[in-house]
């Protein structure tokens, strides 16, 4: 018989280094297929050690989890099957109202390129039809023995901050982005919910009150990358290690002085500040900002790294070649840069 | 089968150095006997390390009875060592733990491996016992092309998968087939273990 009129090989007769053989000749995305077929193929499945080099969990309407891996990304639609063909979007509407687990019994998979083109995907949806999102993101999570998601991310999502919550119950996540939410209210249920990121990422001062705003800033998180207007006030009460923000009401004299309060010891854990403003960068006054700082130019010879983890991939790192740099009461030295662009932005690295 | 008469694979003549070429005799399970090239036998690291092992000298080879390889059948061999002697002197990869494995499919090894897939099966199970690295590799590949494109109902139709239930039943089975005195043996073990003894006996 032609080997190609063959329907049917017996995997699992194989010795076992054969099958893993076989199993590791797979596209990643046939192997999360494969991994469905019963527990015992999950377990092997994982005794592969996939390693994803990043997770994302989206929002987007649906429930969208994202695996990158070396040369391929893994692209999961988690929903139900009328949810998946997009027609019934009332039950959508209903879950944005309610908190009940979510019902998940399909999913599209789709593998991307290096290049991001499309280059394999399943035309039928897999299904289990008693599985939640939780279920589905607990399997495809275990089977690259992954506990943590780098990346949460709403934007405009259909389901309730309930159900979400309630279905990455026991996931850690290291950001979460909550910048492409309309709802203010939805963006500071996020913040509450999801205390425990390391990062952040907000688009607008979401809060109402100077009270909110400063409940959020002395939490611990490690970075907050967003466009809060923050005043001097709301700087120093911050815990993070990493703030980008924009303040239209920040001047000179009030960064002189918290340059100053830093010096005497305030924000201990700050590595990095950068704050936008909408000064036309002629018009600054860098002398009134250095103003009793004792700082020293640095030497453009002086070159100094910063290095930034993402939430993806690897750190991305900054030159610092030139600026001035202050040192604090128990010798620890920062840099001060002046970027003038079309508008002035100041940035100031802390070495630890 | 007599020396003279055992099939000779692939060689290609061109390739031969000037000096005396080394040869060994292997049998198959089925008494079918093959001539394969010391060269040839590199790819294999299990058969390799034996003839390192007998140092046999030529006359030894011709004197003494073949290598008996008592677990592959004539078939399958003849196709290891057809394609050992058209990979001969080739490097053998080194495995980089990667998933998917970058692994193309020569022209050769394609036409070497349209068989059928009972064929296959026993190919890939002689490429695993002989440690035969790439062949192994590329027959895996050719099973694991199989899975293109299908769902996980398909995939456990293909690769006849049991179902979690199947599992279940079949362990079962397993159970309640044992030997009636080893399971009393095992409860009685067990049962031990439970009472904190150290010692069975």
């Amino acid at each position: 018989m032609n080997g190609t009129n063959q329907r049917t090989f017996p995997l699992l007769r194989l010795p076992l280094t054969a099958q893993k053989n076989v199993l590791r000749n797979m596209e990643i995305l046939y192997l999360f297929g494969f991994s469905l077929c019963s527990r015992a193929i999950k377990s092997l499945v994982k005794s592969l050690n996939i390693t994803a080099n990043g997770i994302i969990l989206t929002f987007r309407g649906l429930c969208n989890l994202t695996m990158v891996f070396k040369n391929r990304t893994i692209r999961l639609i988690i929903g139900t099957n009328e949810e998946l063909q997009g027609v019934l979007l009332q039950i959508e509407h209903l879950r944005s109202r309610t908190g009940q687990s979510l019902g998940a019994d399909v999913v599209q998979a789709l593998q991307f390129g290096k290049e991001r083109p499309i280059i394999d995907w399943y035309l039928e949806y897999w299904k289990k039809p008693i599985f939640t999102v939780k279920d589905w993101l607990e399997h495809f999570m275990s089977l690259c023995h992954c506990r943590s998601i780098d990346c949460l991310q709403f934007i405009n999502p259909a389901y309730s901050i309930d159900s979400i919550e309630e279905n990455t119950k026991g996931i850690r996540f290291n950001v979460v982005d909550s910048s492409d939410v309309e709802s203010r209210q939805y963006s500071q249920e996020v913040v509450k919910r999801f205390y425990h990121a390391n990062t952040v990422i907000l688009d607008d001062n979401i809060f109402e009150t100077a009270t909110e705003t400063h409940g959020f800033l002395v939490q611990n998180f490690m970075k907050i990358l967003s466009e809060l207007q923050l005043g001097l006030n709301d700087l120093l009460v911050t815990n993070f290690s990493v703030l980008d923000c924009y303040d239209p009401n920040l001047s000179e004299k009030k960064l002189n002085r918290f340059l100053k309060l830093w010096k005497k010891g305030s924000n201990p854990n700050l590595t990095r500040l950068l704050i936008e403003t909408e000064w036309e960068p002629s018009a600054v006054n860098e002398s009134l900002i250095l103003s009793g700082l004792n700082s020293k130019i640095i030497p453009k010879s002086d070159v100094k790294i910063y290095e930034q983890r993402r939430a993806l991939g690897r750190p991305y790192t900054l030159k610092i070649e030139e600026g001035f740099e202050i040192q604090r009461k128990d010798g620890t030295r920062a840099t001060i840069v002046f970027h003038k662009l079309s508008n002035f932005r100041f940035e100031f690295f802390v070495w630890f | 089968m007599s020396v003279e008469n055992a099939p000779v694979v692939d060689v290609d003549e061109a390739a031969i150095p000037v000096e005396k070429k080394m040869y060994y005799r292997f049998e198959s399970n089925d008494k079918k006997e093959f001539r394969v090239s010391e060269l040839a036998i590199q790819q294999s690291e299990t058969l390799n390390r034996l003839v390192e092992a007998m140092g046999y000298t030529s006359e030894d080879v011709e004197n003494k009875p073949a290598i008996a390889i008592e677990n592959i059948d004539g078939k399958t061999l003849k196709l290891v060592f057809q394609w050992c002697e058209h990979h001969k002197g080739e490097a053998i990869p080194v495995d980089d733990g990667s998933v998917p494995k970058i692994v193309e499919i020569p022209e050769f090894d394609a036409k070497l491996m349209d068989i059928d897939n009972g064929l296959l099966f026993k190919l890939i199970w002689a490429a695993d016992y002989l440690n035969i690295v790439q062949l192994l590799n590329v027959s895996c590949k050719k099973v694991a092309n199989m899975a293109q494109g299908k769902t996980p109902a398909q995939l456990r139709r293909v690769y006849l998968l049991p179902s979690d239930e199947e599992d279940e039943a079949a362990k079962r089975a397993a159970q309640e087939a044992q030997d009636p005195r080893a399971r009393e043996v095992e409860e009685e073990f067990e049962e031990r273990k439970r009472q904190g003894g150290n010692s069975f006996f």
